[in-house]
C-alpha cells in the first residue's frame, strides 16, 4: 500500500533538492545589479501605479461570473465531442437543444445590457 | 448507453418541460421586448401546464396508468420515482408558486425596474421545477440537483427587496447557511459512495451495515436533508429567513420547500434496523420543544409562523419513528406524510397569504403591536389568517387536525403509545402561541392605520379562498386523502 507512494516521494525530493540547487546557484554565480524596474510589484506587465484601493465598476465582476458559467457549460461539450460519432444524429440534435437553450440565456443577458462592463 | 426516453420518463419529465419552457419564453420575450408586461401571463401558463401534465399521475392510485408499468413511476434509469401521493404534493408545490407569483402581483412587481420583474417571474417556474425534482429523488444526481435547483432561486427570491435590510439579510443568512449545508450533502453523498458503492436509496441501507465511512456519510447526508426541512438544531436560520423574505416568498419556502424536504427524507429514511425509532423520535420531540419555547417569546407574527414551521417539520419526524418501529408500514406512513404535507402546505400558504395582506394594510409591519385588532377591520384576511392558524394548531374540523391525527395513529399503531402521548403534549403546548395570534387579530384594540393606504388587491384577496376552502374541505371530508 504504501509503497504505491514511493514515486510521489521520490518527487517529492527531486522538487526540493531541485528548487533549493538552483537557488544556491543562482546565489553563488549570479552577479546582483539592483535597479529601480526590479524591485517593483510585479503585475502581470501593468504598471503598478496608485491606490490600490481603487473604484471600479461593479458590472465587471457580472462579466466574470458570465465568463465562468459560459466556461462551465462549454465543458460540457467535450463531454458529447468525445462521443460524437457514437452518439450519431439523436445526440447532434441533444447537444443542439442544450445550446439552444444555453443561447437563450446569453441572448437575455446580451440585450438586457449585462456584458457593458463599463457602464 | 440510455436509450430512447420511455412514457414513465416523458410523464415525470413533462411538468419539467413545461416549467422550463416557461423560463425560456419569458427570457427571449424579455431579450426584445422588455417593456412588454408578459412575464406573469407565461409564468401563470408554464405553472398551468405542469399542474395538467402531473394531473394523470396524481389521480392514478390504484390504476396503472396507459402504457407505464405499475406505480410508482420509475424514470430515467430509476433516477426519479413518484407516487400518486407524491405528485399530489407535487401540485402544491406548484400551488404554492402561483399564490407566491398572484400575491406578487401588486407588491413585488412594482418594486423597481422590469429586470427584478423578470428575475422574479423566471424564479417562480424554476424554484418549484426543483421542488419536484427533490420530492422523486431516487439517486444521488437528481436530489442534489433538486435541492440547488430549488434553493439557488428561493436566495434569490429572499432578497428580492434589495433596498431593505431585513431582505437582505435574509438572503444572505439563507445563502451562507444553505450553501453550507450544500456542502455537508454533497460531501455526505461522496462518503457513501465512497463505502458502499451506490448512488441509489439503497445505499442507506449498506452503509447500515458497512463501515465507518459510510456511516460519517449517511450523518452528513440527513444533516443536509434535515437542514432543508429545519429540524432542530438545523432550524435557527428559519425566524430570521421567513421574517426578512417578502411574505408571498416565505410563503413558498413554507409549503413547498418544506413538503419537497420531507419526501425527500422520506425516501431516503434508513429501513428499520440498528438506527431504531428512538433517534427520529428523540430529533422531533427536541424540534418541537425547541420551536414552542422560541416562538412563546416572539412579538413579529412572521416568526411565529415560522417557528410554527419548524414544529410541523418537526412532528413530520415522529412518522420516521413510525416507520422505524414498524417495518412494513412503509404505504401508509407515506400517506400520511403526503396528507400531513398537503394539510400544512395549504394552511401555512393561507396564513402567509393572508398576512402578506393585512401586513400591507399595517404599513409593511407584521409586530403584534402594529397588528392589533386588523382581524375586526379586515374581516375576510382577518378570518382567513384565523382560520389558518386554527389549522396548523390542529383544531378538529380542519385540515391540519387530521394531518396531525394520521402521523400520531401511524406511531400508536407502531406501537410507540409513549413517544405519540410525549408527541400530542408538545402540541397541545403551542396552541399557547397560536391562540395569542388570535387575541392579537381580535382581542386588542385597533392600532392606528400606519404608513400609506394599501391598494386594492383583487387577484390575491380571490386567490386566498383557494387554500382556505382546502384547509376546510380537506377538514371535514378528507376522503381524497386514500388517494394519497
Amino acid at each position: 500500500m504504501l509503497a504505491a507512494y514511493a514515486p510521489l516521494l521520490a518527487w517529492l525530493v527531486l522538487v526540493l533538492v531541485f528548487v533549493t540547487g538552483l537557488l544556491w546557484v543562482t546565489d553563488r554565480i549570479g552577479r546582483p545589479r539592483p535597479a529601480t524596474g526590479k524591485a517593483d510589484t510585479y503585475e502581470c506587465g501593468m504598471e503598478p501605479v496608485g491606490d490600490a484601493h481603487r473604484r471600479f465598476s461593479v458590472h465587471y465582476y457580472l462579466v466574470a461570473v458570465l465568463f465562468i458559467l459560459f466556461d462551465v457549460e462549454a465543458l460540457f461539450l467535450i463531454l458529447w465531442a468525445l462521443q460524437a460519432r457514437e452518439l450519431g444524429t439523436p445526440g447532434l440534435l441533444e447537444v443542439g437543444f442544450f445550446l439552444a437553450v444555453l443561447a437563450v440565456g446569453w441572448l437575455h443577458i446580451w440585450r438586457r445590457g449585462g456584458l457593458e462592463w463599463d457602464r | 448507453m440510455p436509450g430512447p426516453l420511455t412514457p414513465s420518463d416523458w410523464l415525470l419529465a413533462a411538468p419539467l418541460l413545461w416549467l422550463a419552457g416557461g423560463v425560456v419564453a419569458i427570457l427571449v420575450l424579455d431579450a426584445f421586448r422588455p417593456a412588454a408586461r408578459h412575464e406573469a401571463g407565461l409564468a401563470f401558463l408554464a405553472l398551468l401546464g405542469a399542474a395538467w401534465s402531473l394531473w394523470p399521475l396524481a389521480e392514478a392510485a390504484g390504476e396503472p396508468l396507459e402504457g407505464i408499468p405499475g406505480l410508482p413511476v420509475r424514470a430515467f434509469s430509476g433516477m426519479l420515482e413518484a407516487s400518486p401521493g407524491n405528485a399530489v404534493v407535487g401540485l402544491l408545490c406548484l400551488g404554492a408558486a402561483a399564490l407566491a407569483g398572484i400575491l406578487s402581483l401588486r407588491s413585488l412587481c412594482r418594486l423597481e425596474s422590469g429586470r427584478h420583474r423578470t428575475a422574479l417571474w423566471t424564479l417562480l417556474l424554476v424554484a418549484p421545477a426543483g421542488m419536484l425534482v427533490t420530492l422523486a429523488s431516487s439517486h444521488f444526481a437528481t436530489l442534489f440537483l433538486g435541492i440547488e435547483t430549488l434553493s439557488l432561486p428561493l436566495y434569490v427570491l429572499s432578497a428580492l427587496r434589495r433596498t431593505e435590510e431585513g431582505s437582505v439579510e435574509a438572503g444572505l443568512k439563507y445563502f451562507l447557511l444553505g450553501a453550507f449545508a450544500s456542502g455537508f450533502l454533497v460531501f455526505g453523498m461522496a462518503l457513501l459512495y465512497a463505502g458502499t458503492g451506490r448512488m441509489d436509496p439503497g445505499a442507506v441501507t449498506a452503509a447500515l451495515e458497512g463501515g465507518a465511512l459510510a456511516r460519517a456519510g449517511l450523518g452528513f447526508l440527513y444533516a443536509g436533508l434535515l437542514f432543508k426541512l429545519a429540524i432542530a438544531p438545523f432550524h435557527l436560520w428559519v425566524a430570521d429567513v421567513y421574517q426578512g423574505a417578502p411574505t408571498p416568498i416565505t410563503a413558498l419556502m413554507a409549503a413547498g420547500t418544506k413538503a419537497a424536504a420531507a419526501l425527500a427524507l422520506l425516501h431516503w429514511a434508513p429501513p428499520a434496523g440498528p438506527l431504531g425509532s428512538g433517534a427520529w423520535a428523540l430529533l422531533a420531540c427536541a424540534t418541537l420543544a425547541l420551536a414552542n419555547l422560541t416562538a412563546l417569546n416572539q412579538e413579529n407574527l412572521k416568526r411565529i409562523l415560522a417557528l410554527s414551521g419548524v414544529a410541523h417539520a418537526g412532528l413530520l419526524l415522529f412518522a420516521l419513528a413510525a416507520l422505524q418501529a414498524a417495518p412494513g408500514s412503509g404505504a401508509s406512513v407515506e400517506a400520511a406524510v403526503n396528507f400531513y404535507l398537503v394539510a400544512y402546505g395549504v394552511s401555512a400558504l393561507a396564513a402567509f397569504g393572508a398576512l402578506e395582506l393585512l401586513e400591507r394594510r399595517a404599513g409593511g409591519h407584521a409586530e403584534a403591536s402594529a397588528l392589533r385588532g386588523l382581524g375586526r377591520r379586515f374581516p375576510v384576511a382577518g378570518g382567513i389568517l384565523a382560520l389558518a392558524v386554527l389549522s396548523l394548531a390542529g383544531i378538529p374540523g380542519t385540515a391540519g387536525f387530521l394531518g396531525k391525527y394520521f402521523v400520531f395513529a401511524e406511531l400508536v399503531r407502531s406501537g410507540e403509545v409513549g413517544v405519540a402521548l410525549l408527541g400530542i403534549l408538545l402540541t397541545l403546548w403551542s396552541f399557547a402561541y397560536y391562540l395569542r395570534i388570535l387575541v392579537v387579530l381580535y382581542m386588542k384594540d385597533a392600532a392606528p392605520a400606519g404608513g400609506p393606504p394599501a391598494v386594492q388587491d383583487t387577484p390575491a384577496a380571490v386567490a386566498l379562498w383557494v387554500p382556505a376552502v382546502l384547509v376546510v374541505l380537506l377538514g371535514v371530508w378528507p376522503a381524497p386523502a386514500h388517494l394519497l
